[in-house]
């Protein structure tokens, strides 16, 4: 009895140690955002919510979910168009998630109006402990597509497309 | 002290402090019993809106500081009264303390800015524009700064007293939590003209809501607090300055429709009413404030020429509280039994004192300008316009300072939105906290005030909302060189005059409950020093014509007015010499001035 007791337990730590490690979510884990304008045709200003354990996540997932929402839509508001079409999101799922996941390539096209600092109506605490923040996020929509453009990710903007 | 004392015969004593004993006990029982039921009773709007957010904390606290007041009031006054009549009196004492506390806090629960704030957001009819913030009712939520017109009314009085109340008005600076909304003098003059009130007209608000429509200022108010200049009138202004300047010709920046619905949503008209004069040895004026909030329809719009502004006719006023304001200035140009020190920082001149070779101002322009001080005082005890501001780092700094008038060991409570699983947003009372330094934002916005945390522990992003304490009453049953004293005493923060944390002055009663009931009178100062919810405590009194003593102590901070704690000290003088041991418990009153 003393044996398998042992044995179970063994399996146990064994199951949980080879298991793949749990990673950060790379995408954004809000998807609540609202256009708010478009800035001298080159940039978008966004007001994303993000959901994090603490504010600073939760900032950094608003300015993750801004980027998402300029590059495959879901914003609320009528100003904004997503860079991606329906065709060019299902082939390049892979793309959004290497992009997501290289920091520093992401937050060079996002940045927020007012980092670091609360405003009392837009964050919040929800039920589960988890923080909800809105920001102010102004994504680089020109730079952003001509670097889509460059990869191939989409075509390239012209007249009548 | 003890040589006062009357020896009674064994029997008698063994009665005499039994007696007491049970009648102190009996005191706070009914005083707890009291409490209660003034907390329950009280309380009730308040804290049934914090019920039904989900507010459990400030929910008990408002009902402990309720019920220990009451004990605390309780005993304290049934003590005094008992030195008279010993039995009645402290009944009667407890009694009373519990209505004064109830009639306090009813007051403050009058001024409660839920139910306002609510309407001035969702009463707006067919306002489409949203103010940005998901529920205004929220304690935590955004602190819009509001703007505010001072008009003087007067019954039965001459043109005289206009005359210095207007300038009174018009001088008075615009440093504090408000805006001040710039409409000409010849405007305010006018309007204080067709303002046909008198101290019944003060008292019904439609009447007194009538009497300001009547009167024309809405017109000047909407167009100073929207500054309602139309693009037309902006563009041209732009183009002549263009061509005079060669200045930039970028477009300037017209304010959002988010920013009018603010700006004139904030607005409120502030009736001073001057009811009588009375003038023996100082000069006396007795008025009455009467708050009244616009609650302003987008919708409707006056154009006229270059002008437009939202219809007035369409506004809707609220008068949300009044009070009356007595303000007093005697011809020697001592203003401080009325104004204390306060005045002085307030308007930068009124010391008190006048220069050597400057006439002093005559009394009436003096209780003008007290008028005005007051006014301003009574409007910063009301929630419409308590300082809200959000703390911006894990510090416990926030964006609040000299600009809106924080001052050290300020009390501010802090509170954290939340969001229930339905995703209703609503308020969480974290804790309570003491400003321990503050913030030049009037050299630069971004310098923050930071608190001290008293009660829990704050973090970014949550909200701090002015919670302002003025005289701490205490009750001090001592023990001291073989007799039970009671005492009763009143703390006074020095802090916001010397910028010294926790430095109070003291004044106090005592009793002696044994042997004839010496009385003697106390005066001290005393320092305390936060270890979190635990304060030591530092001091010194004189019991006039008896000894000195030095005293140290722990206080708990029960809740964000209550506190009870422990003595110990050791008194030095002609008579009751040795140490001393004894309990406290304190409760911090609202500030009055």
């Amino acid at each position: 009895m003393k044996t398998a007791r042992w044995l179970l337990a063994i399996c146990l730590i064994s199951a949980v140690g080879c298991s793949p490690t749990i990673q950060k979510s790379i995408l954004p884990v809000s998807k609540e955002v609202t256009c708010i304008e478009g800035i001298a045709g080159k940039d978008t200003k966004y007001l994303a919510w993000g959901i994090g354990p603490d504010n600073a996540t939760a900032e950094e997932d608003a300015l993750k979910a801004s980027l998402y929402a300029a590059l495959v839509g879901g914003a609320a508001g009528e100003n904004c168009v997503a860079l991606l079409n329906a065709n060019e999101r299902e082939t390049n799922k892979e793309y959004l998630n290497s992009l997501f996941s290289d920091e520093s390539t992401w937050r060079s096209y996002v940045r927020a109006t007012n980092p670091g600092k609360m405003d009392a109506d837009k964050r919040m605490k929800m039920y589960d402990g988890r923080i909800k923040l809105g920001v102010e996020v102004v994504v680089a929509t020109k730079e952003l597509r001509e670097m889509l453009e460059a990869k191939a990710i989409i075509k390239k903007f012209q007249y009548g497309r | 002290m003890k040589a006062d004392f009357v020896e009674s015969a064994p029997y008698k004593w063994a009665i005499n402090t039994c007696g007491r004993y049970l009648l102190l006990l009996a005191v706070l029982v009914f005083g707890v019993c009291r409490g209660y039921s003034t907390g329950t009773v009280v309380y009730s709007p308040t804290g049934k809106s914090m019920q039904m957010l989900g507010s459990p904390a400030t929910e008990e606290g408002s009902k402990v500081s309720s019920i220990l007041a009451g004990a605390v009031a309780g005993a304290g006054l049934g003590a005094a009264a008992g030195t008279v009549f010993p039995v009645i009196g402290t009944a009667v004492g407890a009694g009373v303390g519990t209505v004064i506390f109830g009639t306090i806090s009813a007051f403050k629960s009058y001024a409660s800015p839920d139910s306002s704030r609510a309407n001035a957001s969702s009463g707006v009819r067919g306002a489409s524009i949203s103010t940005g913030s998901p529920n205004p009712k929220l304690e935590s939520g955004k602190f819009d700064r509001r703007s505010i017109t001072i008009i003087p009314a007067f019954y039965n009085n001459g043109n005289q007293e206009r005359t210095t109340l207007l300038q009174a008005i018009s001088n008075t600076p615009a440093e504090a939590r408000y805006d001040i909304n710039v409409i000409s003098p010849s405007a305010l003059e006018q309007a204080s003209k067709a303002l046909s009130v008198n101290p019944s007209t003060m008292k019904n608000d439609s009447l007194l809501i009538a009497s300001i429509r009547s009167s024309g200022v809405m017109r000047e108010i909407m167009i100073s607090a929207g500054n309602g200049d139309s693009i037309a009138a902006r563009l041209s202004r732009q183009r002549r300055k263009k061509d005079v300047s060669g200045a930039s010709d970028q477009k300037i920046s017209n304010p959002s429709a988010d920013q009018y619905f603010t700006m004139l949503n904030g607005t409120y008209i502030v009736v001073v009413s001057l009811d009588s004069i009375k003038t023996s040895n100082a000069t006396e004026f007795y008025g009455t404030a009467a708050v009244v909030r616009f609650t302003v329809n987008l919708d409707n719009w006056v154009n006229e020429g270059d002008i437009s502004y939202p219809n007035p006719k369409d506004v809707v006023l609220t008068v949300i509280d009044k009070k009356n304001i007595k303000a007093t200035a005697t011809s020697s140009s001592d203003l401080a039994a009325n104004s204390t020190t306060s005045l002085s920082n307030a308007t930068g001149g009124l010391t008190g004192k006048q220069p050597i070779g400057k006439p002093e101002e005559p009394v009436n322009v003096k209780a003008s300008k007290y008028l005005v001080k007051k006014t301003f005082d009574y409007l910063s005890s009301l929630d419409d316009f308590k300082i809200r501001a959000v703390f911006q780092n894990d510090d416990n700094g926030f964006q609040a300072g000299l600009r809106e008038g924080v001052y050290m060991d300020m009390g501010f409570k802090v509170y954290e939105t939340m969001l229930d699983p339905q995703g209703k947003p609503y308020s969480q009372y974290i804790g309570f906290g003491l400003v321990n330094s503050i913030g030049d934002n009037a050299a630069d916005y971004d310098n923050l005030s930071s608190v001290y945390p008293k009660i829990g522990s704050f973090g970014q992003g949550m909200t701090a909302v002015a919670h302002e304490q003025g005289i701490e009453i205490g009750v001090t049953p001592t023990y001291c060189d073989g007799y039970y004293l009671v005492g009763l005493e009143a703390n006074f923060n020095l802090a916001k005059y010397t910028n010294v944390r926790q430095l109070f002055v003291s004044a106090g009663y005592i009793y002696a409950l044994e042997a004839g009931g010496a009385e003697v009178l106390s005066i001290g100062v005393n320092k305390r020093f936060d270890l979190g919810r635990l304060s030591l405590y530092t001091g010194a009194d004189y019991w006039v014509k008896t000894n000195i003593g030095l005293n140290v102590g722990i206080d708990y901070l029960m809740s964000p007015d209550l506190s009870a704690g422990v003595r110990a000290g050791y008194r030095l003088g002609i008579i009751s010499n040795g140490p001393t041991f004894g309990l406290r418990v304190g409760y911090a009153l609202p500030r009055l001035f």
